[in-house]
């Protein structure tokens, strides 16, 4: 059995690091059983995209008000499967009339009550509404979200198109942080509720459905240590 | 057969009163969408997303407009 990981005691790992380092292992060519380690600091998750709901250290995300020397160190939104139902229901709505059509052409019912300019005007006119349904429940879904940065925790809420709430507490007030992730679909997809108690005026964040909460309690317990000890 | 061609008409007037109507109210809603992306990307501003959410919000309102017109003339 060859072994396949082999560690390169000449290079140790900061275990508590909140970024993680991409480790390519190249096999040598003289067959020896070896691996050559060579360590990238780059984040795994530092990239932001249309769909992304963890992000570490994002170097394109810019927030209102940001103060002096603050570094965004955390960008979260709800893992992507919550969109799930709002898909699916739009999926749905985008086949009833093909099978109206179906339905039509075949003599179950009919729908030759309207002229044909008629049909084609509302048919486009729904998939209008269908598409401004898939737009803001996307754009709910990407403008809530939660920031860790230096110094602050910052909530944003945005739902309903016309509501937004933009709560932040610095980390000094942090209490306690804690995480529950029940349920199957949550354990398999990684995502789960996390807790943030203050002594601010705002008692709590709660950052829901997150991608690795236990990633984000060690982050933010780390960021809490720090500046207890600075 | 004057009076149901007639009433026929005036069902299609109402039907195209009624298009009109929603897709007015309906392009206002995407405005209102517009204005609240624009709103949400001051608050917090992502450079390589922000240009094509507002090129969507825009060509919805564009595509609203075009319906709107649309029903105006051809029904």
């Amino acid at each position: 059995m060859p072994d396949i990981f082999i560690g390169n005691s000449s290079a140790p790992v900061e275990e508590d690091a909140p970024e993680e380092e991409v480790v390519e292992k190249v096999p040598q060519s003289d067959g020896a059983k070896k691996t050559q380690e060579a360590p990238k600091t780059t984040p795994k998750h530092n990239h932001t995209h249309f769909f992304a709901a963890y992000c570490e250290k994002p170097p394109t995300v810019d927030f209102k008000e940001k103060l002096e020397n603050e570094e965004l160190l955390l960008l979260l939104r709800r893992h992507f499967v919550t969109n799930v139902p709002w898909i699916l229901k739009a999926i749905f709505l985008a086949l009833v009339p093909p099978v109206l059509g179906i339905l039509n052409s075949s003599g179950l019912i009919s729908l030759n009550f309207l002229p044909g300019n008629y049909f084609t005007m509302l048919v486009v006119f729904y998939y209008l509404v269908i598409f401004g349904y898939i737009f803001t429940s996307y754009l709910t879904w990407f403008y809530n979200i939660s920031l860790v940065t230096t110094q602050r925790i910052i909530d944003i809420d945005f739902s309903s198109i016309v509501f937004e709430n933009v709560a932040a507490t610095k980390l000094s007030q942090v209490e306690d942080v804690s995480y529950s992730q029940v349920g199957v679909i949550r354990s398999v997809f990684d995502y789960g509720n996390v807790l943030v108690q203050t002594a601010a005026h705002v008692d709590e964040f709660e950052f829901k459905a997150v991608p690795h909460p236990e990633k984000v309690i060690t982050i933010i317990n780390d960021l809490i240590g720090d500046h207890e000890n600075a | 057969m004057l009076e149901s061609i007639i009433g026929i008409l005036q069902g299609l007037v109402l039907v195209k009163i009624g298009l009109l109507i929603v897709s007015a109210l309906y392009i206002a809603f995407l405005l209102v969408v517009f204005k609240q992306s624009k709103a949400m990307q001051n608050v917090i501003n992502d450079t390589t997303t922000s240009g094509l959410i507002d090129t969507i919000a825009f060509s919805q309102i564009v595509v609203g407009i075009a319906i709107f017109i649309a029903a105006l003339i051809i029904l």
